[in-house]
């Protein structure tokens, strides 16, 4: 009898470590007005933020839940911490951290990564940051790399005023009105005109309080012909009640400015990720989704990019891996709002043991949008029959002066392939596990090296059994 | 004023985002319709077995079902056997009131082989608004081809709805030729019941003015080593808006299936609308599914072989259009209604012109 070659699930073993609680302060669960007051009070929140929150709690109230993806109904915000302050405050050297806390990084290679190839890392835990810093070159180029509270209060306060979930609206949905009020910790980035940041800025994201909520908001500006690559790392230890992170990043990408975003998300899988990120991007302007998604139970996470500017550009390269026990709704939105205006998905989907995967995309070419070129790329690899695997992508285009193609392949690993490398010298064993783990290449070739290696070792594909 | 219900026809089996407004289609016909004139020249009628008819389901969904009450009761029903094998049995839908509806149940008996052509002439006093529901039962290893030619007047609208349910090796083909003036609203969904069964769509389309075409395909794999192939060619002009909705859903079990589709809009409008949501739904592990799309106005490589041949633009899309609707009438079969089509696309290509 021929044995399915199995494929085995993503080890989660480096992760899967948590810290003992000594919170500092964990506001009490649910969520309501004076919960949401509470939260903004200790956080010293500007007046207009506290109004914001307000508002935003208000427009969640109003809101329904999504009723075309994933099933959320293990998720009751009754039940949910939306703020766990450890016991330490933000720190620039990682000797000053409480031990259990730098461990963690540690064990997660972060400060490590910094030392090697890093031009500045932010660590948050639970909701807030307790480390940050900045390479000594990188800021005297006048890039700005900070905590949010800090730019919030401090000397960048009209800026992030003017550019604070303009772009992701509390009314877009309803996790996104959930951030708004309940959002703590994240990153605001700046980087001036001109300035080239050659080696990338990370934040990563830890969570480990159980039943908590992590609600991060990351803003980057990249002026007018600068550049720039952020790193975006989470992950939390495993626990039997559900965890939720709706986290919100907003990016403006400037005239002929460059922006890549990669993220390795490997959350937990009691962890409902309800993530929402987006992307502004003016004339000759670039951005560039790198995007990982192997965690969590159930995720909703589509970047969108909007191409405000004649001859900008979106390039989305993603690849989402669903084991048993997760639902991962992921894919990409673009809209082309201007002419010359180009864009580009690259996707990649396994399924296995029970897990699903859907692909959903839509592309928007509006009539302003000339000569906008687009195409969308995804393949996805079933490894079962109890597995499942969607595509559902969608496109609107009102310009006939527009070009725009789209593919989609599913399907199981080709005999045809295995036979091609099986007849030059390779095991059948091999050459499956060669096939599978190569379909994950879109994304870790366009990670640096590091990044790289970790997500090949984050996957783990180990083929084992005998061909039969 | 007049009273009108709200109904939801053509769901996407599998929602996405509401601000896209691709899920569903709401209708505000009021549903007492009047039964439509039908004319059908040969087959062999038979009494529909409304057990079996109406468990078959249709790509504009339940519903639309209160738009039927009237031709559930008193539809037509053609039989296929083996006394009638290869006739093709001619359908002409009319209208007779402000809104019309009717239905037709197509049952095929194992080993037999039919052709049904569909036409929907403009008529003399086109009814404002027209529903037609057509069932198919494809027993085993029978054939059954629906060619449905829709030439419906401006200012229409035209809802038409199809079920087929195909068991083990049946063939089910349906070739669509859009080429009326009016609204359409149209729903397939075929069931690939049985081992071995398939299905072939294939709709040209032209839309000009103000159309509007609402499609909603879905191709169920159930049984094992089913195929379907579905292909969807048109051109938008003016101000016509389209929405495409293709569905192929691999059931559990329906191993060592394989399903395609493709879709070609050319895009001739300065203010067209058109939009493509082609889905692929997939639970078992050992099928072949894909899709593919493209979309936009003709390629400067197009144009330049054109210019170089001393034809202009606008002339080189007109024989696009036309070509690309020429190689789908030629595989109608039936000469007569091919004849038909090619007075029909002559006529509303002139018509754009006016």
């Amino acid at each position: 009898m021929k044995e399915k070659t199995y494929v085995e699930d993503i080890d989660r073993n480096i992760y899967d470590f948590k810290d003992e609680e000594k919170d500092a302060y964990k506001i009490k669960a649910g969520l309501t007005p004076e919960i949401v007051e509470q939260l903004s009070k200790e956080k010293h929140d500007p007046a207009w933020m506290q109004t914001f929150r307000l508002e935003s709690l208000q427009i969640y109230n109003n809101m329904p839940i999504p009723d075309w993806g994933p099933s959320i109904e293990g998720l009751n915000m009754d039940n949910i911490v939306t703020y766990v302050r450890p016991n330490t405050k933000m720190k620039a050297k990682w000797s000053d951290i409480p031990e259990d806390i730098k461990n963690t990084f540690e064990r997660l290679g972060i400060p490590q990564a910094e030392r090697k190839s890093l031009a500045g890392v932010g660590a948050q835990y639970d909701s807030e940051l307790v480390y940050h810093n900045v390479r000594a070159e990188v800021a005297e180029k006048g890039v700005v790399y900070t905590d949010m509270e800090s730019a919030l209060n401090g000397e960048y306060a009209d800026m992030v005023k003017k550019h604070f979930m303009k772009l992701v609206r509390p009314n877009d949905h309803k996790f996104a009105a959930l951030h708004g009020a309940v959002w703590s910790g994240g990153s605001f980035v700046y980087v001036p005109p001109g300035v080239s940041v050659e080696i990338p800025l990370q934040s990563y994201f830890r969570l480990n309080a159980p039943g908590a909520g992590q609600f991060e908001h990351t803003l980057i500006i990249v002026d007018e012909g600068a550049d720039l690559h952020f790193i975006e790392g989470c992950s939390a230890p495993k626990y039997n009640v559900a965890n939720l992170h709706a986290g919100c990043v907003e990016l403006y990408v400037g005239k002929n400015a460059k922006l890549r975003y990669s993220t390795i998300e490997n959350w937990s899988k009691n962890m409902y990720n309800l993530n929402t990120k987006r992307a502004t991007v003016a004339e000759g302007g670039t951005i560039e989704w790198v995007s990982g998604s192997f965690g969590s139970h159930v995720s909703y996470l589509y970047p969108m990019s909007i191409l405000k500017g004649r001859g900008a550009k979106m390039e989305f390269t993603g690849v989402t891996f669903a084991g048993k026990g997760q639902n991962l709704d992921t894919g990409a939105k673009v809209v082309h709002a201007a002419p010359d205006t180009s864009s580009y998905m690259n996707t990649r989907s396994i399924s296995k043991d029970g897990g699903i995967s859907t692909f959903r995309s839509s592309v928007v070419v509006t009539k302003e949008a000339e000569q906008a070129k687009s195409a969308v790329s995804c393949q996805s690899l079933m490894l079962d029959s109890i597995s499942r695997s969607d595509t559902i992508p969608a496109m609107d285009i009102r310009t006939r002066k527009a070009n725009v193609g789209h593919e989609a392949q599913i399907g199981s690993i080709s005999d045809d392939a295995v036979f091609y490398l099986m007849s030059r010298g390779m095991s059948e064993e091999d050459a499956r596990a060669c096939i599978v783990s190569g379909f994950a290449d879109n994304v870790s070739k366009e990670l640096p090296l590091e990044y790289a290696i970790e997500m090949n070792n984050l996957i783990r594909l180990e083929m084992k059994g005998s061909i039969g | 004023m007049e009273q009108r219900d709200e109904i939801m026809i053509n769901a996407l089996p599998s929602k996405t985002w509401h601000w896209l407004r691709m899920n569903e289609t709401a209708l505000s016909w009021k549903p007492d319709l009047a039964l439509c004139q039908t004319m059908i020249e040969g087959g062999k009628p038979t009494e529909i077995l409304k057990e079996t008819a109406q468990k078959i389901e249709t790509g504009a969904g339940s519903g639309a079902d209160p738009l039927f009450r009237e031709s559930e009761e008193e539809g037509y029903g053609i039989l296929a056997d083996q006394t009638n094998l290869g006739e093709t049995v001619r359908v002409i839908i009319g209208n007779r009131e402000e809104g019309s509806e009717g239905s037709l149940y197509i049952q095929a008996e194992k080993h037999a082989d039919i052709t049904v052509v569909e036409t929907f002439p403009a008529g003399e006093m086109p009814a404002k608004r027209l529903a037609y529901r057509t069932r198919v039962h494809a027993e085993a290893e029978s054939r059954v081809r629906l060619v449905q030619v829709f030439m419906q007047g401006e200012g229409t609208e035209l809802l038409n709805d199809i079920g087929c349910v195909c068991e083990q090796d049946a063939h089910f083909e349906i070739l669509q030729m859009v080429i009326g003036r009016g609204d359409l609203y149209n729903g397939i969904r075929t069931d690939l019941k049985g081992d071995g069964s398939d299905v072939q769509i294939a709709i040209g389309y032209l839309g000009q003015k103000k159309q509007l075409l609402d499609m909603n395909l879905v191709v169920n794999h159930l049984g094992k080593k089913t195929n379907s192939f579905i292909q969807v060619d048109g051109t938008l002009k003016d101000v016509a808006q389209k929405i495409f909705r293709g569905t192929i859903d691999f059931k559990n079990g329906s191993s060592e299936s394989k399903g395609a589709e493709t879709e070609n809009v050319l895009l001739l409008g300065d203010d067209v609308v058109n939009k493509t949501i082609p889905v692929i739904l997939c639970a078992e592990e050992d099928v072949e599914g894909s899709h593919g799309a493209t979309i936009g106005e003709l390629d400067e490589d197009t144009l330049f072989y054109f210019a170089s041949r001393g034809i202009c633009a606008e002339v080189a899309e007109e024989i696009m259009t036309k070509g690309k609707m020429e190689v789908l009438y030629r595989k109608i079969q039936d000469a007569a209604t091919e004849t038909l089509v090619e007075q029909q696309l002559a006529e509303v290509m002139e018509y754009d012109r006016a």
